[in-house]
């Protein structure tokens, strides 16, 4: 099989999508992946991957996709006539399929993907099967949902004053108004087969199978809570309903294979605040890594910023926060990649590893290409963004390589590399503190305020005993100091807790010029889930990067939105 | 049987269902902390809302914090307090 990436869609506003082809160009049928939206877009990436590779390997092409204003596709979740611009997407991907030669046209949606995929299917007629994949009761209770788990997850949640926040995103009023009213048309096409998946602790969404007038199959969506409902690190695919739904799809088909005719577009003209930037979609070293890039138009000397993976979430960033700051970034002049890392989010795994491994030592040879992919002539000319364990990554690959700057959010120093499972650390892990099992089961049995006071304890100790002095804080910042690297560190008062007696010395108004500068914000989330949070750091991001970096000659860049 | 202890029951049985504690909730008592015993937010969101059905009622933004699902007594007191609003 083959997935080739492909720019589609109005070319005022294109969308960006992946095309996943059966090995011999021919396929019997085609199946649009509609995503879920906000938080769970990001939630199901890997698995709506596996689901279009495993539909391809069946002979199938599919098509998966971002909606506009979601993913790499342009626009921003504030924009008017989301919904519509949902909706009107899947048509678009309906239209690609079509022009690859698909003789029918199926569809598969997750959540509010599924509402989505629903009206469409009811809207055009000419559907083949529809899938809908634990769907909410409606977009009203989606926005409800995510509304109050933003609270549930913060209480001093602050509210942007503009929209209705969710976790991760914030949609306007109209974007509210129009998932509530949200419905599958009364006089609608029928598709010909429908499956509903529904989870265990749930009743069946019979309203919508019922307006769209086709007797369902039924099948249990199990597995959900661990896809949707866990940090982003443990997430687990159901892998049994994937096969079911494929096996599904699959038996039913009617269509005969035919020949697909692929014709990729792998850059677009992407507008963004009144002007329009060049986003391409490229291959990074001998491992083929996604990258996406994002040009300005005036090629500047300035360093190529390279963002990294947060967790195992995909290119796109913490809630979609790389590609607004790549955005902003390339319309002041720096031209910015965003990439996967091997096995995550669009690159393919490295060989004989596994896919979604978060904090794999692979992680350094990914880097290491990304830079030398980027800049051929100067691997050391560029900056390094991750947050979380891309924050970890950064500062590790700063003292393995020379580099110009690094930012690192909430960079999690002490975690259990993966490969400890097997054999030893990666000796290329200089600031890792292992944590080890002992630790996963004192989480498991402390309440959080507990757990806050032995930490603290412990860090003291640490830094008291200072058995490993490599890995203490003061001796590896000293080498970036050295070797003349721009830091900027924006993190909780716990994630700076283990850059110990170097976070007094950078902190606060009397502290002398550095190159080291830690920023640290109280309760910020490890996920920069509330908007406000969103804001603060990319505004001091942003100013630091024209503080150090601009050009002469740089657009000023726009202020950073609330959103 | 009294109508606080036919309350606390139900609410029971929602936690139950949906709060995926790591202990059964047979084994903590009215003020036990749910949060402590392995309620993560995604889970206390989906009790909200399964009290929401059982007892019909909605729980206003100004109650959406932890506090409000903090145990099996502060669930009781929220559902009271918004059984006398609507009553």
């Amino acid at each position: 099989m083959t997935a080739v990436p492909t720019w589609f869609g109005p070319t005022d506003r294109p969308l960006f999508g992946w095309m996943h082809v059966p090995e011999d160009n021919r396929a019997a049928g085609a199946v649009v992946l509609c995503p879920p939206i906000a938080r769970e877009l990001a939630a199901t990436q890997a698995c709506y991957r596996l689901v279009a590779e495993k539909l391809s390997a069946a002979g199938m092409l599919a098509i998966r996709f971002d909606y506009d204003g979601t993913g790499d596709s342009t626009g921003v979740d504030l924009d008017p006539h989301r919904v519509e611009s949902w909706l009107a997407g899947i048509g678009h991907a309906i239209d690609l399929a079509r022009s690859c030669g698909a003789e029918s046209v199926s569809l598969i949606g997750m959540r509010v993907g599924a509402l989505l995929a629903a009206v469409v299917a009811a809207r055009l007629g000419s559907i083949d099967a529809v899938v809908l994949w634990d769907p909410c009761e409606s977009g009203r209770a989606f926005v409800r949902q995510e509304a109050a788990l933003l609270r549930l997850l913060s209480n001093d949640h602050q509210g942007t004053g503009d929209g209705t926040e969710l976790p991760g995103f914030v949609f306007s009023a109209e974007t509210v108004s129009h998932l509530g009213s949200m419905a599958v048309p009364a006089d609608g096409a029928r598709p010909s087969r429908v499956l509903l998946l529904t989870r265990p602790d749930r009743q069946p969404a019979t309203k919508l199978t019922d307006a769209l007038g086709t007797e369902p199959d039924l099948a249990e969506a199990g597995g959900q809570e661990l896809l949707l409902e866990v940090d982003p690190g443990s997430r687990e695919t159901p892998h049994d309903v994937v096969t079911h739904i494929v096996s599904w799809l699959h038996t039913g088909n009617r269509a005969s294979p035919r020949a697909v005719s692929i014709s990729a577009q792998d850059s677009a003209r992407v507008p963004f605040e009144g002007g329009r930037l060049t986003e391409r979609a490229i291959r990074l070293g001998p491992a083929g890594l996604f990258a996406m890039v994002t040009e300005p138009d005036a090629p500047t000397g300035s360093p190529t910023i390279l963002m990294l993976n947060a967790g195992n979430d995909w290119h796109v960033g913490p809630n979609r926060l790389w590609v607004d700051l790549s955005r902003r970034w390339a319309a002041a002049g720096f031209r910015c990649v965003r990439f996967d890392e091997s096995g995550l989010g669009d690159s393919p795994a490295r060989p004989e590893k596994s896919a979604n491994v978060v904090r794999s030592p692979d992680a350094f040879d990914d880097v290491r290409d990304a830079r030398v992919a980027v800049e051929p002539d100067d691997p050391t000319n560029v900056i390094l963004v991750g947050l979380c364990s891309g924050g970890y990554q950064a500062l590790e690959d700063a003292l393995v390589r020379p580099t110009r700057a690094i930012y690192a959010i909430n960079p999690v120093l002490h975690f259990a590399p993966p490969e400890l499972d097997t054999g030893a650390m990666d000796p290329r892990r200089r600031i890792c503190w292992p944590v080890s099992g002992l630790a996963s089961t004192y989480r498991s049995w402390l309440a959080e305020p507990v757990r806050r006071r032995l930490r603290t304890v412990l860090w003291r100790s640490i830094h008291l005993l200072n058995r490993d002095r490599g890995r203490d804080a003061s001796t590896w910042l000293d080498q970036l100091r050295t070797d003349r690297v721009e830091v900027l560190v924006v993190c909780s008062e716990d994630e700076a807790r283990p850059f110990g007696t170097a976070r007094t010395a950078t902190l606060g108004p009397a502290a002398r010029p550095d190159s080291i500068r830690l920023d640290v914000i109280e309760g910020l989330d490890g996920a920069l889930m509330p908007a406000w949070q969103r804001a603060e750091v990319s505004r001091r991001l942003t100013d630091h990067l024209l503080g150090h970096f601009a050009l002469a000659e740089a657009q000023p860049i726009a202020q950073v939105a609330s959103a | 049987m009294s109508e606080e202890r036919v309350l606390r029951d139900q609410i029971r049985q929602v936690i139950d269902e949906h709060a995926r504690l790591a202990v059964p909730i047979a084994t903590l008592d009215d003020q036990a902390d749910l949060f402590s015993a392995g309620m993560t937010s995604h889970a206390s969101v989906n009790v909200m809302l399964a009290l929401e059905d059982c007892f019909e009622v909605e729980f206003p933004e100004s109650m959406l914090r932890k506090s409000t699902f903090q145990s099996v007594a502060a669930i009781g007191a929220a559902l009271s307090e918004l059984q006398s609003v609507s009553a």
